[in-house]
């Protein structure tokens, strides 16, 4: 069988996130929402260094 | 002698024109194979020749210019037309209406003739610029595979012409990285390196090249595991002397591939925002989109490559 290319690219987007990434969101799911609730923003620190922000636009725009 | 006519206008109007789309869309996708069983060459010939087939009939016929270049026929009308192609089929349907109409037979088969490679030009000029124009969206697949309509017209038209190795061994739908490659082999050795080349026979994997390659010194690490020692496994990848280490494919027993960014990590930015855009999705109504930056990537260290 031949696989759509885009099954193919959703599969190879989703393993190009970092595994301590993943890890993090499924752990804390909970307190990363309330962080956004509260805050509108919240970051992620990756092993070596890295850091992701997410966003809300609505919490950020009221902040 | 009609079933030889029937074999000469498949091969005319079906095969050539996929040969043709093969050709062309082949240039926008530097290493394509075709893996498609005969009755899906078959099936996809239709599929890629129906609008290109119908707008060359309609130029060849009606549209001034296209009608009489190239090759023109002086006697052109509707009527001669078919009483043209009425004599030529007769003749190749029966020896005797051939010996009834010999007189006729060959002026009208000279014409029927220049009237089909008319045809059949412009019918394989519009062929190659259909497969210019989808190649050189496929060549871009990253920048549109957000669009619903996009991602329909790649899943039904295109995936067929487009190898799996190709999107997987090449940085195509990932811009900014490359593909790291952990490759197991048959002698139980597991070797890493960045994808260099692949190389494809009869539609399968049949070889590939890594750059930067390292090996993992696998029974040292074993040994100091049982000895009770926690090892870094950083420690145990052996650099190997070469630019570009090949790969037989029947030598591989499997291969685990990351896209990782030049900086070092193995994250893409688009990938990220995808993530985490599903993850908080329920989130959105409540706070508005979610927009993720890459604040601070990875500094690369000498030890990346140990």
């Amino acid at each position: 069988m031949v696989t759509t290319l885009s099954k193919l690219v959703d599969m190879i987007q989703s393993g190009a996130v970092p595994a301590w990434l993943r890890n993090e969101v499924l752990s804390n799911r909970n307190q990363i929402a309330a962080a956004l609730r509260e805050n509108g923003s919240y970051t992620f620190n990756g092993p070596d260094g890295e850091k992701i922000e997410i966003r809300a636009e609505k919490q950020a725009a009221a902040a | 002698m009609l079933t030889l006519v029937f074999s000469i206008l498949l091969t005319v109007y079906l095969i050539i024109p996929e040969a043709i789309f093969r050709f062309f869309f082949g240039f926008f996708i530097p290493t394509r194979t075709y893996v498609l069983t005969r009755t899906e060459t078959a099936f996809r010939a239709v599929l890629i020749s129906f609008f290109p087939f119908w707008i060359a009939m309609g130029l060849s016929w009606d549209i001034p210019g296209p009608r009489s270049w190239p090759l023109p026929v002086e006697q052109n009308s509707a009527q001669q037309r078919r009483i043209d192609y009425k004599i030529v089929t007769s003749g190749f349907y029966s020896e005797t209406e051939f010996t009834k109409s010999s007189n006729v037979f060959w002026p009208a088969l000279t014409r029927c003739s220049r009237r089909q490679a008319r045809l059949a030009f412009w019918y394989f000029l519009l062929v190659a610029g259909e497969a210019v124009l989808l190649g050189f969206f496929a060549s871009r697949y990253a920048s549109y595979s957000g669009k619903p309509f996009y991602r329909w017209l790649s899943d039904r038209l295109l995936s067929p012409y487009i190898s799996q190795w190709h999107p997987l061994l090449t940085q195509d739908l990932l811009p900014g990285t490359v593909v790291q490659a952990d490759i197991l082999c048959t002698n139980n050795t597991l070797y890493q390196g960045i994808v260099s080349q692949y190389f494809m026979k009869e539609g399968e994997l049949s070889g590939i090249i890594l750059q930067k390659p390292r090996r993992f010194d696998r029974d040292p690490y074993l040994k100091a595991k049982n000895e009770g020692v926690k090892p870094e496994k950083k420690e145990y990848w052996i650099s190997i002397p070469s630019q570009h280490l090949y790969f037989f494919a029947d030598k591989i027993v499997n291969m685990n591939l990351s896209y990782v960014t030049v900086a070092g990590t193995k994250a893409s930015s688009a990938a990220v925002e995808k993530f985490l855009a599903e993850e908080f999705s329920p989130l959105t109504k409540s706070l508005g989109k979610l927009s993720v930056s890459v604040v601070r990537q990875k500094k690369p260290t000498s030890t990346d490559q140990k």
